[in-house]
């Protein structure tokens, strides 16, 4: 082996030198440039663990190539790359555990090597492989360009690759389907029926996804309707989603069969896979009875509305009993509000009566729908939700403001500063803050003293933002009504000592 | 000023009694148990609180301590930016992630409020308040990334807590200290873990599910509990998904690799960590913030080596939520 004689250069280009550099900021990182005696015991070291690779020893040859894999050195990193055809396991796991250490610098022709390593015979060598394989997979793909291939895993590779996804350890399988998107190795229709049929549960609700995408329905239809009668409910409510969009006539019997399953989101899954199908009256009844049955998990019941109500002209009798969803109910309350909309009728009046529900997610609606009806943005409004014995309205409240008149927003922001909850006081403080709402100084200086911490916070943090005149206004203001009060450190930087 | 007008001396003894009263009888099958009321947790961040280090972490430890067992607390920290907030006073418990604060330097306000407050009851937890020196260096990212464990408290705490409260020192708390069992005892199951590290995480890394904890006690009461970065495993994001990736350090040896370590050359820097029983290790660096291998009290060497999978990182999560459980029911209990 050679060295140059003055420093040692590691194989590393300029730019990555100085890229860790910036990573280490502090001078006991590393030295990439080493003093020639530093060079020359390092070298040493390097040499004693590429001699103990020829031990008969397996330990010892274990414990070099761990030492080796510290050290950056081209002879040290091509040394541990060999030994990953290392005859005895506990050689290979260091040879691994010390290659992926390397991290980004891995060198494309170790990433080459490791792919092997994916059917290795020992577990942990497996398992440690294909959990780093986005790395792996990266790496590997930029030696094929190196040697002028098309992008992708090297050809010769796809064997052992398909070979993983078949691993009796579970993990491994489920790495390999974690990282399948970057392989881009083609499995066969076994392969993914086996996968999509895989006892572990995590392993086929990974598969089935992906299978579906890449076997026809017809082929995997065994599999789906598998897991649709013996799965458990997270697996039958996969397959329901999975065969929202599949137009074989098999795709709707699954969906049938599944529509009065005994959990309640897989039929409701179902059930709107069945009405995106067929938009007709049958299944509006059945969704419209399980909502007045008071079913449909929250986001499903939603969904299910919306695409009822977008889908299809409702007859009056369903009209009639959609609106009357137990009232108490937020899927009433809330196709009320949609209904109006999708309708052309006033929604004012469905709006702001909603504003006032005990329900959180109504309220909600009822606010995001005023967002969008500048009309009724008018100061009656705004008293009503100033109002509102609801936090979450009122908070909402001083964020409509930035859609109010300017004149209007003035005159109103200041009242939400008076409000019971520090949230509250908080947004609007964000509000006149930046919005330089007049006499917005007088406004942080009392904002100084809430009882909230947040608010205090934010009017402390606010100074920062400002310029000197504004600071040393609300600094003054501040005096006035705390003369005797000790700066709290957060202030301190803008005291005079 | 006033600093604490309102304190109610007796609030932490009545959080105590109902804590107590619950904690006995903990089971996580018995969903209709009291809750106790435990109120809010305190945040100490000097700055802008949206740039605050693990910002999911706080939160969601307090979820999964509220799930988990009686403890009834407000998920959402309330913050302060210094310990001469008012705010601190009413809260039996201050959190701080000492990152989260960029000068250490109390001022004589808040020594006073820090150590009225602790004399009163209050308990103040100061992760990444053991930050080994290879950690430090003048840039705290690496201390909030790499959870180190040593019996030492960073300097600069050190320096703070000699002016707060100057008759005490921080001291280890031991394997058996009531804090590992408070609600969860021992290790998750590690029979997942790679079969070459379960020996040394069981045995060595995290015995009985302990770690390195360092207690300052005020009139006999464990006041102030320092320890290396945990917040780097308890958050989770909207779809209850870990928020950080975590792996092992792991100290491993091999045939013959004590001696040939005594003869390497390292490249990077030499520091010195604190064993728990005082006696030193000599960390080698290859590059900055990373061990590569140790020469431990005993005369052995052994190299660090970093493992990476899905299975560990389930692991080490679990772990750092169950200490941060279990620090939690310490405070409101102590």
């Amino acid at each position: 082996m050679h060295f140059p004689k003055i420093a040692l250069i590691l194989p590393c280009s300029l730019f990555v030198c100085l890229m860790a550099s910036a990573r280490a900021p502090f001078s006991q990182t590393q030295s990439f440039l080493l003093e020639p005696e530093v060079a020359e015991e390092a070298r040493a070291t390097v040499e004693r663990g590429i001699a103990d690779l020829e031990n008969e020893d397996p330990g010892i040859r274990a414990g070099a190539v761990m030492l080796l894999g510290k050290y950056e050195l081209r002879e040290a990193r091509q040394a541990v790359i060999q030994s990953l055809d290392d005859p005895a396991p506990q050689v290979r796991r260091a040879a691994v555990i010390a290659a992926l250490d390397w991290k980004y610098e891995l060198p494309p022709s170790g990433a080459v090597a490791m792919l092997d390593r994916l059917v290795d015979e020992d577990l942990e060598v497996r398992r440690d492989v294909s959990a780093m394989l986005p790395l792996i997979a990266t790496k590997a793909q930029q030696a094929s360009l190196i040697q002028g291939g098309a992008l992708g895993l090297p050809q010769e590779k796809h064997g052992v690759i398909r070979q993983a996804f078949a691993d009796e350890d579970p993990f491994v399988r489920e790495n390999m389907l974690a990282a399948q998107h970057l392989l881009r190795v083609s499995l066969s229709e076994e392969h993914w029926i086996a996968l999509a049929r895989d006892d572990v549960p995590a392993v086929r609700r990974r598969a089935l996804p992906l299978a579906l995408q890449q076997v026809s329905f017809a082929s995997l239809y065994p599999v789906l309707h598998h897991w649709a009668v013996q799965g458990e409910a997270e697996d039958r409510l996969l397959v329901a989603e999975a065969v929202l969009y599949q137009r074989d006539q098999r795709a709707r019997e699954l969906l049938m069969d599944l529509s009065d399953d005994p959990a309640d989101e897989v039929a409701s899954a179902a059930l709107i896979g069945l009405m995106r199908r067929e938009p007709s009256e049958p299944w509006f009844d059945a969704i419209i009875g399980r909502l007045e049955q008071g079913q449909m998990a929250t986001e499903q019941g939603k969904l299910a509305l919306r695409l009822m109500l977008s889908r299809a002209p409702l007859d009056e009798a369903r009209l009639a009993r959609i609106t009357s969803i137990k009232r108490s109910a937020w899927q009433g309350e809330i196709a009320q509000i949609e209904l109006a909309s999708l309708m052309g009728e006033p929604l004012r009046k469905a709006v702001l009566g909603r504003i006032g529900s005990s329900s959180g997610d109504v309220r909600r609606v009822a606010m995001s729908y005023l967002s969008g009806l500048p009309e009724l943005l008018i100061e009656d409004t705004f008293w009503t939700l100033l109002e509102s014995p609801h936090e979450d309205v009122r908070e909402r409240g001083v964020a409509l403001l930035l859609q109010a008149p300017q004149g209007l927003s003035g005159k109103l922001a200041p009242e939400f500063l008076f409000d019971p909850a520090g949230s509250v006081r908080a947004a609007a403080l964000r509000f006149v803050m930046d919005r330089r709402v007049p006499g917005f100084e007088r406004m942080v200086a009392g904002a100084m003293t809430d009882p909230d911490a947040t608010v205090r916070n934010l009017a402390f943090n606010s100074l920062r933002r400002l310029p000197t005149e504004a600071q040393d206004m609300i600094i003054k203001l501040w005096r006035e009504t705390n003369p005797e009060a000790e700066v709290p450190s957060a202030l301190r930087r803008y005291f005079p000592q | 000023m006033t600093i604490f007008p309102w304190l109610p001396r007796a609030r932490f003894a009545v959080v105590f009694l109902f804590a107590a009263t619950v904690l006995e009888g903990q089971d996580q099958t018995a969903p209709n148990v009291a809750r106790v009321g435990g109120g809010r947790i305190v945040q100490l961040v000097d700055g802008d609180i949206l740039r605050r280090n693990y910002p999911d972490a706080l939160p969601s430890l307090l979820e999964a301590a509220t799930e988990s067992t009686s403890l009834a607390i407000d998920p959402e920290p309330e913050f302060i930016t210094a310990f001469d907030d008012p705010a601190m006073m009413g809260a039996a418990m201050v959190y701080v992630n000492v990152a989260d604060r960029e000068n250490w330097e109390l001022t004589e306000g808040e020594i006073r409020a820090l150590r009225a407050y602790l004399e009163r009851g209050g308990f103040l937890h100061l992760d990444a308040g053991i930050s080994a020196e290879f950690l430090r260096g003048g840039n705290n990212r690496f201390g909030q990334s790499h959870s180190f464990a040593e019996w030492q408290v960073a300097p600069m705490i050190a320096e703070v807590f000699e002016q707060v409260i100057p008759d005490a020192a921080f001291a280890p708390m031991p394997r058996t200290d009531p804090v590992f069992r408070m609600f969860y005892s021992g290790l998750p199951d590690p029979k997942e873990l790679p079969e070459s590290i379960r020996s040394y995480v069981v045995n060595e890394k995290w015995p009985q599910g302990t770690y390195s904890f360092m207690a300052l006690a005020v009139e006999g009461r464990v006041a102030v509990v320092a320890t290396p970065i945990l917040a780097m495993g308890w958050g989770r994001n909207a779809l209850g998904q870990w928020t950080t990736t975590i792996g092992f350090r792991i100290r491993e040896s091999a045939e013959g690799l004590s001696e040939r370590l005594q003869q390497a050359v390292n490249t990077g820097t030499r520091f010195e960590t604190i064993r728990e029983d005082k006696r030193k290790d000599i960390i080698y660096t290859m590059e900055a913030a990373t061990p590569a291998w140790v020469q431990e009290p005993d005369g052995d060497w052994r190299i660090f080596n970093y493992y990476h999978t899905n299975e560990i990182n389930e692991y080490a999560h679990a772990f750092y939520s169950r200490l941060g459980v279990n620090l939690l029911l310490y405070a409101f209990t102590h």
